[in-house]
């Protein structure tokens, strides 16, 4: 591959042998596309490249992680873990998923896009604690979904009736079926004058401002970004990744020249799209630079 | 460039003339990548998605009779399909070239097992090459056509999730010139007809092949063999594990004071190169992912070439999952005795808040959670306990939450075959669930089984018009071919009923309409015998790249709407979430306009978008 943008104004002067980027997110989020477009810019920029995607079911919103790395000396696809020089998250949980490839210089840049896993909903569970419970039947009256489904009666789709409702009261106490859907009407309205019925979670989302917190502890080197927010003003959300890429080349942390990653974004995205993408790019760009100056 | 797009530019500048495949993660893209070359060499390549991998095997093997140089695209759990061809196929070896792809999983990102089929090269006395890279994967799969023709032997590459799906820079070959070929059948009826008499004479003749082959593996191209003179370490290994020891020598600072032996051909192992590795070293050790195939015979060699050295391997990597860069240093500063410079690099990680688990969901619009959720609520109101058989597909998603209606998953087509099984002694209604596409791969047997023995099961046929699972594939089902062109589309109800399944007990539904299901499913538990449900509804993402509309979604009435999470808990769409006020909203981006949930709605608060 010709080197042929090598020292062009604006390449970092950085001297590794190899550099490592980790690229995560959920499907759908722009991480393979991404760290195409970084592979493409290291190879027009002269670097030997290689990557590794886990993504085998990411169209059905599992989570997808793509290693990238670069340099004059390297074979395999994978880096040890704590040696990333710059983890790109395109979802915030996914950069707490990967924590433990953050080595003490790794930069995280985090777009503050959240999507709850769907099956953190099906998760949420109620249970009655049998101490408490007397058996009054309140909660039963109240239980919301069974009081639609009693309203519903005469409904001409049979199928919505046989889900039943959701509590039966046996033994003198309350208990959940299956059929609970968790939706906590009864505990945010208190029917239960015993606080019997808690909500429990196993599979809990953490919430944002938490997750931010820990990856600050984690790092000093964390830029948190609404990259959905920036792209939308730039005229679209699906060009949220290349914001990300803007800041990338923008904190200069790894040799990635950004007039060639500018460059190779072009040569991703089709002509319609070209203006939106250009403005995010330079947007992230701006962001990224001036992090870096503040960092001095 | 992708690894499978790599072995597939090897492919063509091999001049590979027949190729056939069956749908498999990780090896899909290399079929579909060499049907993306053929359409600008005017389809000269004679390519076909076959109904499975066994077809593919035995159609690739034909061509080969032929003289053609061809080559047969599976799963590693694919080439236990095509076992049966296979074991014998290497008696009579090849006369075109002829190279079986296995793509292994190791770790199992998309399959049931990882199995290690370097095994079967062992097993059928095949000879079986690896790379490190997507460079020597190119060239390597090119060179092996000419290597099948000189030895007249089989050639099985094998490959892993981590060569088929890593990216990588690659310099492209020329083309290699094979002449005019004439592709006339052979005519030698004695060596490919495996009656006992002849078997006995091929059986020699593969022993022969053998016998040369694991000589030449010493000169074997690809593989390397790198002495340091004083170095009392040596480390075997093949594949991308061998590009992690590579990184892992460098990162340590250990290149050029460890020698190594790089395997090419990992089967039959080169005994002379390996023999003298052992005099120049006191001590080997062999990475390698999964089982210990190469630490075995290395300690058997040592052991009867007289070599008294220290060969070690499995008690410092794990015979399970993939090994990394990580791993592999762990292991070879453990081996060495010396520190791990890289042990405590990252920062720690304890804590913090734990991610939520992220498992695959089904997509939004996906006809199968409307099938499978009009099953469990079949079910419900039935009060008897079903049985979800289920088989290889997107559909096996439907184990999770909140759907939980898939019970067993062993491997293609064994749905239907558990269900005849578990049908025979399970009180209540027993499904095998099976999608379309693996219903034509090996569910016709078992369905014919059924209705032999008249076996009390119904077979759910969830059909939604492709390969979803492996990216959209095309089968008979559909009838269109890998190029692209017609062929003869084949519904499967023609099937149903031409194994003898009666019209009575065959019902035919849209898998969006609930109604539908739900009433077909009651009239089928009602019923004996062997009966068949066709749940079809176009998949619902390729429905969306096939057809480019924008699908109109649905959208809340939140007077209507009670948050009582029946659409969210119990049918589970993606596209329906909370927002942070915690009332119900729908994700617009998500959303693919099925509508299923506007009908599960108790409250009527899901209505099209205007």
């Amino acid at each position: 591959m010709a080197a042929d943008t090598k020292g062009h104004a604006g390449t970092p002067a950085i001297t590794k042998d190899t550099y490592n980027m980790l690229c995560v997110g959920i499907g759908g989020t722009g991480v393979i596309r991404a760290s195409m477009i970084l592979g493409w810019t290291a190879m027009n920029d002269g670097f030997k490249v290689r990557t590794a995607e886990t993504h085998g079911m990411s169209q059905r919103g599992g989570s997808v992680s793509s290693y990238l790395r670069f340099g004059k000396s390297l074979e395999g696809p994978f880096m040890m873990e704590g040696d990333v020089d710059v983890l790109l998250a395109f979802e915030i949980s996914e950069a707490l998923r990967n924590l433990h490839y953050i080595g003490e210089d790794t930069a995280i840049i985090v777009s503050r896009t959240v999507v709850i896993p769907p099956s953190v909903l099906t998760h949420r569970m109620l249970k009655i604690d049998g101490e408490k419970c007397i058996g009054c039947g309140n909660c039963l009256a109240h239980c919301v979904p069974s009081q639609v489904f009693r309203g519903h009666d005469d409904a001409q789709k049979q199928f919505t009736l046989i889900q039943g409702e959701a509590r039966q009261i046996r033994n003198g106490y309350s208990v959940v079926l299956d059929s609970c859907t968790g939706c906590t009407q009864c505990i945010i309205d208190e029917v239960c004058p015993f606080g019997a019925i808690t909500a429990f979670n196993d599979w809990e989302y953490p919430p944002v401002p938490e997750i931010e917190n820990d990856l600050k502890a984690a790092s000093r080197n964390v830029i948190i970004v609404d990259a959905d927010q920036i792209a939308v003003q730039a005229g679209n959300i699906l060009a949220a990744n290349v914001v990300m890429l803007g800041i990338l080349a923008g904190i200069e942390r790894v040799p990635l020249n950004a007039e060639t990653m500018r460059r190779t974004v072009e040569s991703f995205v089709p002509k319609k799209a070209l203006e939106v993408n250009m403005k995010a790019f330079n947007e992230g760009l701006a962001i990224g630079k001036n992090w870096k100056q503040r960092r001095g | 460039m992708l690894g499978n797009e790599g072995i597939a530019r090897g492919l063509y500048e091999a001049r590979v003339k027949v190729a056939a495949g069956y749908p498999g993660t990780p090896s899909t893209e290399t079929m579909e990548a060499l049907a993306e070359i053929n359409k600008f060499h005017g389809q000269e390549i004679k390519m076909e998605w076959s109904t499975n991998e066994m077809v593919a095997f035995e159609i690739a093997l034909g061509a080969s009779m032929c003289n053609a140089r061809s080559f047969a695209c599976m799963k590693h759990v694919g080439v236990n399909v095509a076992a049966d061809a296979f074991m014998t196929a290497t008696y009579g070896g090849s006369h075109g070239g002829f190279v079986l792809l296995s793509a292994d999983d190791p770790a199992c990102h998309s399959s049931q097992n990882e199995q290690d089929n370097r095994y079967y090269g062992l097993h059928a006395l095949c000879p079986v090459f690896e790379a490190i890279n997507i460079q020597e994967a190119k060239d390597t799969i090119k060179y092996a056509f000419d290597f099948s023709e000189k030895f007249h032997s089989l050639v099985m590459m094998r490959t892993t999730t981590r060569l088929n799906h890593a990216r990588g820079d690659l310099v492209l070959g020329e083309r290699v010139d094979i002449g005019e070929r004439s592709y006339d059948f052979d005519g030698d009826s004695a060596r490919w007809t495996f009656l006992p008499s002849n078997a006995r004479i091929q059986r020699a003749k593969l022993l022969e092949r053998y016998d040369a082959i694991r000589e030449f593996s010493n000169d074997f191209p690809f593989t390397r063999l790198d002495i340091v003179d004083g170095a009392k370490m040596g480390i075997i290994s093949s594949g991308v594990p061998y590009s992690y020891v590579n990184d892992a020598l460098h990162n340590l600072g250990l290149e050029g004071k460890v020698s190594t032996l790089k395997l090419g051909m990992v089967f039959p192992f080169p005994e002379e190169l390996m023999k003298r590795l052992y005099q120049n070293v006191d001590r080997v050790l062999v990475v390698e992912e999964l089982d210990p195939f190469i630490e075995d015979f290395a300690k058997k060699l040592a052991y009867e070439a007289g070599a008294r050295i220290e060969i070690e391997g499995k008690r410092f990597f794990s015979r399970k999952g993939e090994l990394d860069l990580t791993s592999t240093i762990a292991g070879i500063t453990k081996f060495a005795g010396m520190a791990n410079p890289f042990v405590n690099i990252g920062v720690p990680t304890g804590g913090y808040h734990k991610a939520s688990p992220r498992p695959p969901v089904l997509c939004p619009g996906c006809s199968h959670r409307s099938t499978l959720y009009a099953m469990r609520l079949v079910e419900q109101k039935s009060k008897r306990k079903f049985v979800y058989s289920g088989d290889i597909g997107c559909y096996t998603l439907g184990f999770y939450k909140p759907t939980e209606a898939i019970d067993t998953c062993i491997c293609m087509g064994a749905s239907i075959g558990l269900a005849n099984g578990i049908g025979k002694l399970h009180d209540g209604p027993v499904f095998a669930i099976i999608g379309d596409s693996t219903f034509f791969h090996s569910g016709v047997q078992g369905l014919i089984d059924a209705v032999y023995n008249q076996n009390d099961i119904i077979v759910m046929i969830l059909d939604n018009s492709v390969t979803a699972m492996t990216g959209f594939q095309p089968h008979p089902g559909t009838g269109i071919k890998i190029s692209g062109e017609r062929g003869t589309r084949i519904p499967p109800e023609q099937i149903v009923l031409g194994a003898g399944v009666k019209e009575d007990d065959l019902w035919i539904v849209d898998s969006n309409k609930l109604p539908e299901v739900t009433m077909a499913i009651e009239e089928a538990i009602a019923k004996k015998g062997p009966r068949v449900i066709i749940s079809r509804h176009p998949c619902a993402l390729h429905e969306a790249s096939v057809t480019k509309m924008k699908p109109v979604p649905v959208c809340i009435d939140k007077e209507k709407c009670t948050n009582c999470m029946i659409c969210i808990k119990s049918f589970g769409c993606p596209a329906l979430t909370l927002s942070e006020e915690g009332e119900v909203v729908v994700n617009e981006m998500q959303c693919n306009g099925c509508e299923v949930c506007i009908s599960i709605c108790p409250s009527g608060a899901i209505k099209k978008k205007d």
